[in-house]
């Protein structure tokens, strides 16, 4: 009788193992498929959260110089990031041009991209500034031939000292506004050239 | 050919002194204050040279002042950057087309030539500056005045005189103004 109570024990202690361990089985199954549902369901989490730039900057002000030691530009921005070795994205960017020493020319926007390239002509490097929203070209001569240029994207050649835009330009100036449809500046020169579209005004005249 | 061009220019001369004397019969409002307005649909330039803004467009160029409105295909216009004074505009075209309205009455004056200057000649106040159109290559001048065709004419708007015409020359001039 009690070889048999104990058998029964014994029995039941095993059934009990037995269930405990395929409940827990099925409890494991049962957390697989929701963890590859979770990782399917995002999927772009993990890109998001990779590092895209190499360095950023609060309240930078670079000067640049020509192998002659001469200031061509000096720039300022409020945040500047350098999103690869040779892309650096400015906020707020306002630069000065210079010539001869001497401030010429300014530009400001809400932002602004500077890219840096290998120029195998010129054999050195090159640094254009794409500038974008609000863009503002003023000239500092603080004389009545001083113009100002408004546009929404203008590209700075920091070697030729040249902008440019394939959009609406509009320059205004003492008695004198015209609007077009793209400009190229030489800024040493104090040229300015429309492409198309033109359209202007000059005030007070004596005629 | 030449003593009758020369004859034209001479009556020409004749008719500015009559005119001359009642030009207040014919006072134009000289549109000081009025903007000049241009557009062209191919490129333009604005550059500075010495003292002057020299603005330069091209392909189908509109210039407008008040009642003068001037059509080509070419076009330069200077003016003085110290004191933002218009000194010359120059247009070109096959052929440039003029038009104003004559002084305050709704007579019009219009003429066609290769090229077109429009000058400022300073009187003894910057009130009674008086600006000559000069049209130069196959000119065609209609006026209320005069209906003529030259190699070159020199028109007073505001006055309604050919001050001066160069032949050889073919066309009518009003003897005397009412």
């Amino acid at each position: 009788m009690i070889q048999i109570s104990k058998k029964i024990t014994k029995y039941v202690k095993s059934e009990i193992l037995i269930i405990g361990m395929l409940i827990m089985i099925a409890l494991g199954l049962k957390q697989i498929p929701t963890q590859k549902s979770y990782n399917n369901k995002n999927p772009g989490e993990h890109q998001n959260r990779v590092i895209s730039f190499q360095s950023q900057a609060e309240g930078i002000q670079s000067t640049f110089y020509d192998s002659s030691g001469n200031i061509i530009y000096r720039i300022n921005a409020t945040k500047q990031t350098q999103l690869s070795n040779s892309k650096i994205a400015m906020t707020l960017p306002k630069i000065m041009i210079y010539n001869c020493g001497i401030q010429t020319w300014r530009i400001t926007s809400q932002k602004a991209s500077l890219e840096k390239s290998e120029s195998l002509l010129a054999n050195k490097s090159i640094a254009g500034i794409q500038f974008s929203s609000g863009v503002i070209l003023e000239e500092l001569s603080g004389m009545t031939t001083a113009l100002t240029v408004t546009t929404e994207e203008l590209y700075f050649d920091s070697i030729q000292k040249t902008v440019s835009t394939k959009l609406e330009a509009s320059v205004a100036g003492y008695q004198i506004n015209h609007t077009a449809k793209g400009l190229f500046a030489d800024l040493e020169n104090n040229n300015l050239e429309f492409l198309s579209k033109n359209r202007g005004a000059h005030a007070n005249s004596s005629f | 050919m030449q003593t009758q061009a020369f004859s034209l220019v001479a009556l020409s001369f004749y008719l500015f002194q009559i005119s001359w004397t009642s030009t207040h019969l014919y006072a134009a409002e000289i549109s000081i204050n009025d903007k000049v307005i241009w557009s062209a649909n191919g490129k333009s330039s604005m550059k500075i040279i010495g003292d002057s803004r020299i603005i330069e467009m091209e392909d189908n160029v509109e210039i407008s002042q008040g009642t003068m409105k001037v059509k080509g295909d070419f076009a330069v216009i200077e003016y003085l950057v110290s004191t933002g004074e218009l000194q010359k505009i120059l247009v070109e075209g096959q052929p440039v087309h003029y038009q104003q309205r004559i002084g305050l009455s709704n007579d019009l004056a219009s003429g066609t030539s290769a090229s077109l200057s429009i000058d400022k000649e300073t009187g003894d106040t910057s009130t009674n500056a008086i600006s000559l159109i000069t049209l130069v290559g196959n000119a065609t001048l209609q006026s209320p005045s005069a209906n003529m065709q030259c190699a070159a004419i020199i028109y007073a708007a505001e006055l309604d005189l050919i001050r001066e015409a160069e032949g050889p020359c073919k066309g009518e001039l009003e003897s005397s103004k009412e």
